[in-house]
């Protein structure tokens, strides 16, 4: 009945509106012929003198106004939204053509606005949000871990690492999950040839259980993926599955590579499938897998004897699906009392009391593994929120600096805007006009705004991962980048849209029809006088925080950069290659690194060169207990300590200092007694009384078997990281070493000058020495450690950006709205100086306004700032939140930035010639 | 002549259903027979006559076509549909519901109370 009438009529508005307008016309029109028909013929039997213009006037009088009618007609048939929106649509873009200006310059703040948001939204998407590309990842559960990395935490009883045969007896009962995969706790390089002779290139290799895609549930696009029949231990059958991208860069998207066999690490194995293009495997860090190889040829992958046996390490962590009716807790509970029972049934009968409690308390946390295993969310994170917060103050400035613009026109507009209302238009209907003017140019912000984020968000990556050769990850943002985009668009567009709409709901009639309304300076109530001082003096306090913030953030950055590190940190050239893949066997090794130092040694600047494990400050360290001989060790004490396989010019080349005795030097070597150097922590730390040298100590690692005398104490210096408190550290002389560990991967030099230009020299000398050395990274100590300091300068560099980008924001609202506030009172100044008020006067009367939004600004941004620095106290060094130096530098850089910008418009006050103010309407 | 009465809110609606009810007319039509069979009594306003018409017929209860008036100019002519004949007669009856009502209230001697 009505509906479908309905319906009806709606739609012929939409589709003939043109038509449905001229039919009502030709209506009313009829009408009032009609009416002047009547009008005529009775004047006629009444022998009256009446012309049809007459009549026609007076049939018009008296219907009363015939736009109004027709606007009360068209809201009658229900009109359609859609058509006023067009309509709505068609005026904004009309009004912003007309004022190009302005329109460049909102859609331009609005667009970084916007896009900063976006970019940061695409980064926290990508690194803390985003789930593996796998089927229904939020049944992943991960033991124990959540960040990369393989520290075995064994005094705190919370278990991450885990060994082989561990692994297979969890596996195989299927009581608490669905399945469980096991896989290697690192990624190593190894030597690619992709067919016989051709040349040996790197690539990362990921040791997996042979139900990892199982579990995952990853699939291939191409062949298969590793299946359990693979994965058979020690007779594991020679397969590899390889990623997209490095069937891209090694093959070329060759469709043939199934069944082809490469050799890696001199074994050849044989090309199974090729993965989806999005997967990385599990753990989302800078160069992400190139392979995937069955756990059992973890001896052809790590180039040492196997760990896969019964009694092997602990160096696996795993990761299951969970099983429906099973809950985590339960789940928890079965895993840890399995672990406690296999630990207590692998170290035998004999377990010391103190051991058996140590067990006791181990267990496995369960944890989330939906969104995989990441270091670069662990390091990333809390940076990434702190630069949303930034940019979310950056685009409110934006929107500050909008509302004002938009408050100022539509106060422009008052006399049509009057005019409107009174001609019948509904108010809602100017309002919607208004809002539609406003969400357009968001809309349009918007749209730049996800262009200028791709560019943005591909720069940051590009700069934060210089030596990186891929990321997992890129810049293109996906559905919920964009989304997250029009989300914020449409909120912004209604943020700033609120003041002039709601000052058109309150305009009154009469008043704005008045044609010198513009000018009155009482025009609008005294809440929308006072509201563009109140969003400067807002945005003033904004931008006081974000000054402050990249303050701090930047006098982090240098504290951490000129501290004082303990070694060289100017001169030396780091070198990393890798010998064991090249193939060196251990007894090679004496040769090969006499060789290295010789022939580097001679290179001209270079004043000394030696070789580590690892440079001088690495995130990965080798760490074990130690023990002293003759001295009874309690099984609470705290034992572990850092070490670092060195030869002997490494003190020369990093320039530690020597506090007593002497350090490692050339004469240890594999024949001689067997000597270690100490820093000054260790010492105070187990030899209290200060008699070091000359005591012998033991390891609890294997590699290091034997006792070790100590002959020398060395000054402390920074081993993992810029921020760490002084660690133990004990040095030992790589070739008294035996096993993987005799094996360096690093070379320090040190260089007369700057080590940059040493580089290419070194680089040649090392591809003479052996042409299938693997260089994998030349670079100065300078650069090393940039990459320590990383997370500080992006947020740093980036948040002087947008602390600059708000301040240029500030300034032009603040530049607008008093050139806006001097217009407007034209007419007083103008009186006022034709009653004698002089130039000084009037400028101050016009900068008093200025100043009061500077203060209140300064007032109520200065304690905000205080609280919001105090969230970010953790990641400051060197300095407190609440630093005076640069809460007061960043007050005065605000109010001298802020006065020059009201200083001008208000300079222009006074040049005003009375005469002409008072004539100005 | 008594001065003419002004229309209660609402009633506009039941009188052109009422008079499009006794034929289809346009809309001037309209107006001068509501004028006609209420004798002169009631003060009509011309211009809420149309969006009252709109409003009719947006609501399915008329219906209008295109067609020739007597003098042939292009009119636009409304005439009722069966559910505006039923919509008619449901407001009919609940006006002279309620002007029962009212009469009987305003007619209360004091004794009755």
């Amino acid at each position: 009945m009505s509906v479908g009438s309905r319906i009806g009529s709606w739609f012929r508005n939409i589709l003939r509106r043109e038509r449905v307008e001229s039919e009502m016309d030709a209506e009313l029109r009829f009408h009032i012929e009609q009416r002047a028909d009547d009008w005529m013929r009775d004047d006629a039997a009444r022998a009256g003198t009446m012309t049809r213009e007459e009549a026609l006037r007076r049939a018009r009088l008296e219907f009363g106004a015939v736009d109004k009618a027709k606007e009360e007609c068209r809201e009658a048939r229900g009109a359609s939204w859609l058509e006023n929106l067009a309509q709505d649509l068609r005026f904004g873009l009309r009004t912003m053509r007309r004022s190009p200006g302005f329109t460049a310059v909102a859609i331009l703040s609005l667009g970084l606005g916007i896009g900063a948001n976006t970019a940061i939204f695409t980064l926290i998407n990508d690194i803390v949000l985003k789930s593996l590309p796998v089927k229904s990842p939020e049944k992943l559960v991960a033991f124990g871990k959540e960040f990369g990395g393989g520290v075995q935490d064994g005094i705190s009883g919370s278990m991450d690492m885990f060994t082989y045969d561990f692994y297979k007896q969890i596996q195989a009962h299927h009581e608490a999950f669905e399945d469980v995969t096991g896989y290697a706790s690192f990624q190593p390089n190894v030597s690619v040839r992709l067919s016989t002779n051709a040349p040996v290139t790197l690539a990362v290799g990921h040791l997996v259980s042979g139900n990892f895609f199982s579990v995952l549930g990853a699939e291939t696009i191409l062949g298969r993926p590793l299946e359990p029949s693979d994965d058979n231990g020690a007779s594991s059958r020679p397969v590899t599955v390889i990623s997209y991208r490095y069937w891209h860069e090694a093959f070329g998207a060759a469709p043939d590579v199934i069944g082809k066999a490469i050799t890696v690490n001199g074994t050849s194995l044989t090309i199974v499938g090729v993965t989806r293009p999005k997967f990385y495997g599990i753990e989302l860090d800078e160069n992400p897998s190139d392979m995937w190889i069955p756990i059992g040829l973890q001896p052809v992958v790590m180039l040492q004897p196997t760990f896969v046996g019964p009694g092997g390490p602990y160096w696996m962590h795993l990761m299951g699906r969970s099983k429906p009716g099973v809950s985590m807790a339960q789940a928890q509970t079965w895993v840890s009392l399995k672990l406690r029972e296999y630990m207590l049934d692998r170290e035998g009968a004999t377990i010391s009391p103190e051991r058996r409690k140590l067990i006791e308390s181990s267990y496995v946390s369960l944890r989330s593994g939906a969104s995989g295993i990441s270091n670069l969310r662990q390091f990333y994170g809390e940076p990434l929120r702190i630069l949303m917060g930034i940019v979310v103050l950056v685009l409110l400035i934006a929107c500050g600096n909008l509302a004002n613009f938009l408050l100022a026109k539509t106060a422009s507009r008052e006399q049509e805007i009057s005019t409107r209302l009174a001609l019948g238009a509904s108010r809602w209907r100017v309002v919607r006009q208004v809002l539609t003017e406003s969400l357009l140019l968001s809309m349009c912000g918007g749209a730049l705004g996800v262009a200028l984020a791709y560019w943005g968000t591909s720069t940051m990556i590009y700069f934060v991962a210089t030596d990186v050769k891929h990321m997992p990850f890129g810049a293109s943002p996906d559905g919920r980048v964009l989304a997250f985009s029009l989300a914020v668009s449409l909120a912004t567009g209604l943020l700033f849209g609120i003041g002039p709409a709601m000052s058109v709901a309150r305009m009154g009639l009469a008043k704005g029809m008045k044609y010198s309304s513009r000018n009155v300076a009482g025009a609008g109530s005294k809440f929308g006088q006072r509201l563009p001082n109140i969003l400067v003096a807002g945005q003033v306090a904004m931008s006081l925080v974000l000054l402050v913030g990249a303050g701090l953030f930047l006098r982090t950055l240098r504290n951490l950069e000129t501290q004082n590190y303990g070694f060289n940190r100017t001169n030396l050239l780091l070198v990393n290659m890798d010998p064991e893949i090249a193939g060196y066997k251990e007894e090679q090794l004496d040769g090969f690194y006499q060789r290295v130092e010789e022939r580097i040694g001679s290179l001209p600047r270079v004043q000394a060169v030696a070789l580590s494990g690892v440079p001088p400050i690495s995130h990965g360290n080798w760490k074990c207990p130690l023990f002293v001989s003759g001295r009874e060790m309690k099984p609470d004490d705290d034992v572990l300590t850092t070490l670092t396989a060195v030869t002997g010019d490494y003190f020369k080349a990093t320039q530690i200092p020597l506090v007593s005795g002497r350090t490692i030097e050339e004469q240890d070597a594999a024949e001689t007694p067997k000597v270690v150097a100490i820093n000054e922590t260790l010492a105070r730390h187990f030899f209290p009384d200060g008699n070091a040298i000359g005591k012998t100590v033991t390891f609890g690692d294997d590699a290091a078997k034997g006792e070790w005398r100590v002959v020398g104490i060395v000054k402390d210096a920074k081993y993992s990281e810029p921020r760490e408190t002084p660690q133990r550290m004990i040095y030992l002389p790589v070739l008294q070493l035996s096993g993987p560990n005799r094996f360096t991967s690093w070379m320090e030099v040190r260089v007369e000058g700057d080590p940059a230009l040493v580089a290419s020299g070194v680089r040649a000398a090392l591809a003479e020495i052996d042409p299938s050395l693997p260089v994998i990274a030349v670079r100065t100590i300078h650069d090393h450690l940039n990459i320590f300091t990383s997370e500080e300068s992006v947020v740093s560099e980036l948040s002087i950006f947008f602390a600059l980008l708000a301040l240029l924001l500030v300034c032009i609202g603040l530049y607008g709205v008093m050139t806006y506030s001097v217009v407007r009172r034209t007419n007083e100044i103008g009186i006022r100086m034709a009653l004698g008020a002089q130039a000084d006067g009037v400028l101050w009367m016009v900068l008093r306004d200025s100043v009061m939004v500077l203060a209140i600004g300064v007032a109520v941004g200065v304690p905000v700032t205080l609280a919001a620095s105090r969230l970010v106290q953790s990641r400051l060094f060197g300095l407190s939140a609440n630093d005076p130096l640069t809460l007061i530098a960043a007050v005065a850089g605000v109010s001298a930035v802020t006065l020059v910008c009201a200083y001008l418009p208000a300079r222009r006050a006074t040049k005003v010639d009375p005469m002409v103010a008072l004539r100005y309407e | 002549m008594d001065k003419q009465l002004e229309l209660l809110q609402g009633t506009l609606e039941m009188l052109v259903l009422k008079a499009v009810s006794l034929g289809p007319l346009h809309g001037y039509g309209i107006l001068l027979r509501i004028q006609q069979i209420s004798k002169d009594r009631l003060e009509i306003q011309q211009g809420s006559l149309y969006p009252a018409l709109y409003r009719l017929e947006h609501q399915g209860w008329i219906l209008s076509e295109w067609g020739e008036s007597e003098n042939n100019r292009k009119a636009k002519y409304y005439r009722l549909s069966a559910a505006g004949k039923k919509r008619l007669q449901t407001e009919a009856l609940k006006w002279n519901r309620m002007a029962d009502v009212i009469a009987g209230i305003l007619s209360t001697t004091p004794e009755e109370v």
